[in-house]
């Protein structure tokens, strides 16, 4: 062997060294199946992967499928941690028995009980409230009280809502069921339909759009689509309320998230939720997607103070997930579309 | 080239492969794997009956079945219509009429293709709908808005899904009025008839059968749509399906929700069987440069109709666009990654495609796979009516059972192979149609000719057959590669980890109702897809073969 030829050797072989050493110390990447969008949640995994040195990967899907396929693929998922914007996927899977009971004391201090699950299969990670927009131009909110009032015949030819194919207002009926007989649940969605001032719209912000140029008083919408038009327009020419305030408080629904039966690293996935639910982190959430803090230590962001204080409900949320499908189908027999 | 010869198709000569027993075995077994990513999601589809859901169905079936297989039935039928008189109109006047600018608006009137029916749907919504500027203004000055109809309705969804779908039906004819038609205009012309009934008796019987092809296409296109009908709040079988499974949590009564589609898909290809067994038989006289040509008057009407029809159907949204995605001031160099996505998933699927429709079109004519091959080419097809929700969950749900068998789980189920697989099962149907037009434009006495030459099997392909399929090849993998970057549901589904096509950037704005975060990636997929569209028609050969043949 010529000395060129041994030269021409070293490098490969210190890569390959290098190679090995990195592969064996480094923890291999932890899995996550996320129903919310991956631009929304790289930013809090990255401060993760510089902290712990942790690498996230990210598959993301609409929520049922990202179960269904956990559900298929058994044992054998990669996936380490799912995580769903809403509460009826997760009690879903964890009904399905997709999600493993978790041992933390860091979560059950950080997380209030309303927001996790009994047995610790899914914690959730930040709150998101379904409250009442109006235009302040042509509405006096002491005409406004519950959702169930914006049945009343008052507000006939007044109100938006969104399409009951949204999940938001699946859990909202839902969480109505929970508090009372399915009939006059039916009867209060049904007076909503009766006053529709539209065909249900195909999102939050079109409804909130609606109320500003006119073509409704009042719409159902989840308040981060108001902040970001806030974020955007301090001046924009539509105002939050809280609904529910002496009833019990406001509809909360989850981000939320939990370990799967699958994961094989359940340490460092259950890691990756303890760090969620620390300040740090919750104040990083609640600041790029405008919702609020679970870990009630946390501060919302100042546009959301600015909607001011409010008591939300206390229903666990476990209930209403478990009421989503039976939601869907009185929304389906009263002709909410 | 001698008439009488070149009628004769090159199905006779292939006619002799029949006798080579093993290639003809070979080739029906690939057709068949070809054809098995839409068989499998199929099968997935019908397999949901051995657990019925019938609980939950007879709820569906008492609240919304009976207006959605009125409103999927209703639109698919109403489209195709409008589709035939719009698509069919414009093939008419830009193929037998001769005015300024003719080449130009030949060309536009394609590029509406190009935008997905669901960017369509939340560029008009935003402009002219509730919520929007328009109505705002005029709730201002007027106190109400009554004199603007809202779009999210029937009407709207059957308005916008013609200005999406009707590029197929004018694609499919300016093809035929190219290759015949506008030979018999002028011999009819020649005999007296007026122009109108030089049109009517002489020509349309000829382009019946491009107009009927293109009709179907555009009736299973309206079954399977989703995004744009949640979008305009019309409820039709594709969305009970979506909202049975992630409304009331049932992915077995999705299934079989689908299946009803799959049924009312059957009944538009028997319609097609139908009314292509009502065409006269067409002679090949081909004929160039169009045969009446305009006077001033004339050519500011056929201007003036094409506006009409091109502002809502290309100027509207794409102007919408271009001003959101200026005003956005957004990063265009955060598009390249999601563009190659598009091109890489988008690229391999319609090759896949276009070797799927290859396989089928050059089948064995005889013995027993000619018989069964037929079947199994529309049976496959069947994938373009569904869903992409439904066929994506059946293939990814067997792709996971394979995935576990071999032992190598998250290898198949999120890679661009699933993609791949994922797109062929949607969208086989354009590859097999495609690829028989390709194969009927070829005169078999050309290969007839390199066999009494002397020329081997192989050489006969590379040097003959190929070369003249290329024109037609090329347009389909164009049609297909557009199909394939617009697509949204399996693509989402399938993908490997990380990896956002175009669509997946539009979906991710959309669902969170940040329209104008939509744009640019919007924008970018019309931009993708105006570029095989402009090559297709730049390529005088490749448009021919697009549009010629139907049948």
């Amino acid at each position: 062997m010529t000395v060129a030829q041994t030269l021409r050797r070293i490098p490969v072989s210190a890569l390959l060294l290098t190679w090995c050493a990195v592969a064996a110390a480094a923890q291999p990447p932890l899995v996550l199946y996320s129903a919310q969008k991956e631009p929304f949640m790289r930013p809090m995994l990255d401060a993760f992967t510089a902290q712990t040195g942790i690498d996230v990967e990210i598959l993301s899907d609409q929520g049922p499928v990202l179960v269904e396929r956990l559900a298929a693929e058994g044992a054998d998922s990669r996936a380490d941690v799912l995580l769903t914007v809403d509460v009826g996927n997760l009690t879903n899977a964890a009904a399905r028995d997709l999600l493993r009971p978790m041992d933390s004391s860091v979560l059950t201090a950080n997380i209030p009980q309303a927001l996790r699950d009994q047995e610790m299969r899914w914690v959730g990670l930040s709150r998101r409230a379904r409250a009442l927009v109006y235009a302040p131009s042509r509405v006096d909110p002491a005409q406004l009280s519950t959702y169930a009032a914006l049945a009343q015949p008052q507000w006939k030819g007044r109100l938006c809502l969104r399409t009951s194919k949204n999940v938001y207002n699946q859990s909202l009926v839902a969480w109505m069921m929970t508090m009372a007989e399915p009939d006059e649940v039916e009867n209060t969605v049904r007076g909503w339909v009766e006053n529709l001032a539209t065909a249900p719209l195909p999102d939050d912000t079109m409804a909130i759009r609606a109320v500003a140029t006119g073509d409704c008083d009042v719409a159902v919408v989840n308040m981060y689509y108001l902040a970001r038009l806030k974020r955007d327009d301090a001046q924009y020419p539509a105002a939050m309320f809280w609904p529910d305030q002496d009833d019990g408080g406001s509809h909360i629904n989850i981000l939320g998230a939990g370990v799967t039966a699958a994961s094989k690293q359940p340490q460092a996935a259950q890691r990756l939720l303890e760090w969620w639910s620390g300040e740090a982190a919750q104040a990083l959430l609640a600041s790029n997607n405008l919702e609020y803090p679970a870990n009630l230590k946390v501060a919302p962001d100042p546009i959301l103070a600015a909607f001011g204080p409010f008591q939300a409900s206390d229903v666990p949320l476990a209930e209403i997930g478990q009421r989503q499908a039976d939601a869907v189908r009185l929304m389906d027999r009263a002709g909410w579309r | 080239m001698n008439p009488a010869v070149s009628l004769e198709r090159v199905d006779v000569a292939l006619m002799s492969n029949a006798r080579a027993p093993f290639g003809a075995w070979l080739r029906s077994g690939l057709a068949l794997l070809a054809a098995a990513p839409a068989l499998v999601g199929l099968a997935a589809v019908l397999f949901s009956w051995h657990d019925p859901q019938s609980e939950l169905l007879a709820h569906l079936a008492r609240h919304l079945l009976g207006d959605a297989v009125l409103l999927s039935a209703g639109l698919a039928l109403t489209v195709a219509l409008a589709a035939i008189v719009v698509g069919g109109g414009f093939a008419l006047l830009v193929g037998l009429c001769d005015f300024r600018g003719r080449r130009v608006l030949e060309v536009l009137l394609v590029l509406p293709l190009a935008v997905p029916a669901y960017v369509l749907a939340f560029t008009w919504i935003s402009v002219l709908d509730v919520g929007g500027p328009l109505r705002g203004w005029l709730i201002a000055e007027f106190g109400h808005a009554r004199w603007l109809p809202s779009l999210r309705n029937p009407g709207g969804a059957w308005l916008l899904m013609s200005a999406a779908l009707y590029p197929y039906v004018y694609l499919l004819t300016r093809a035929a009025l190219d290759a015949r038609g506008r030979a018999l205009f002028e011999a009819a012309r020649t005999l007296g008839r007026t122009p109108w009934s030089a049109a009517i008796h002489a020509v349309l019987p000829v382009l019946w059968p491009s107009l009927i092809a293109g009709a179907t296409l555009v009736a299973l296109e309206v079954l399977a749509e989703f995004g744009a009908m949640a979008i305009l709040g019309v409820d039709t079988l594709s969305t009970v399906v979506y909202r049975t499974w992630f409304g009331l949590g049932s992915l077995a009564a999705a299934a079989q929700v689908a299946s009803i589609l799959l049924l009312l898909a059957l009944l538009v290809l028997l319609g097609e069987r139908w009314a292509k067994g009502r065409a006269p038989h067409a002679t090949d006289v081909r004929s160039h440069g169009p045969a009446l040509k305009l006077d001033a008057l004339g050519t500011g009407v056929a201007w003036l109709l094409a506006l009409l029809w091109l502002t809502p159907a290309l100027l509207l949204p794409l102007a919408v666009l271009g001003w959101w995605s200026f005003d956005l001031d957004i990063g265009w160099r955060r598009l390249l990654d999601p563009a190659w996505q598009t091109l890489r998933f988008a690229g391999g699927a319609a090759s896949l495609i276009v070797l799927a429709g290859m396989l089928f079109a050059l089948a064995p004519r005889a013995g027993h796979a000619a018989r069964a091959l037929p079947w199994l080419r529309r049976v496959a097809g069947l994938g373009y009516a569904m869903p992409g929700v439904v066929l994506a969950a059946g293939l990814m749900l067997c792709l996971i059972a394979v995935e576990r068998l071999l032992g190598l789980p998250g290898v198949l189920a999120s890679s661009a192979l699933a993609v791949w697989l994922g797109l062929l099962a949607r969208f086989m149907r354009v590859g097999t149609t495609g690829a028989a037009r390709a194969v009927a434009l070829v005169p078999a006495s050309l290969d007839a000719v390199a066999r009494t030459l002397g020329a081997t099997r192989w050489r006969r392909l590379v040097a003959v057959r190929l070369p003249l399929l290329w024109p037609g090849l090329a347009a389909t993998w164009l049609l297909a590669f557009v199909e394939c970057a617009k697509e949204l549901p399996a693509t989402l589904m399938l993908r490997p980890f990380g990896a956002d096509t175009l669509a997946v950037k539009v979906y991710n704005a959309t669902s969170e109702g940040l329209w104008q975060a939509a744009a640019p990636p919007a924008l970018a997929i019309v931009l993708v897809a105006l570029l095989p569209a402009w090559w297709l028609l730049r390529d005088r050969r490749t448009a021919l073969a697009v549009t010629a043949g139907a049948q």
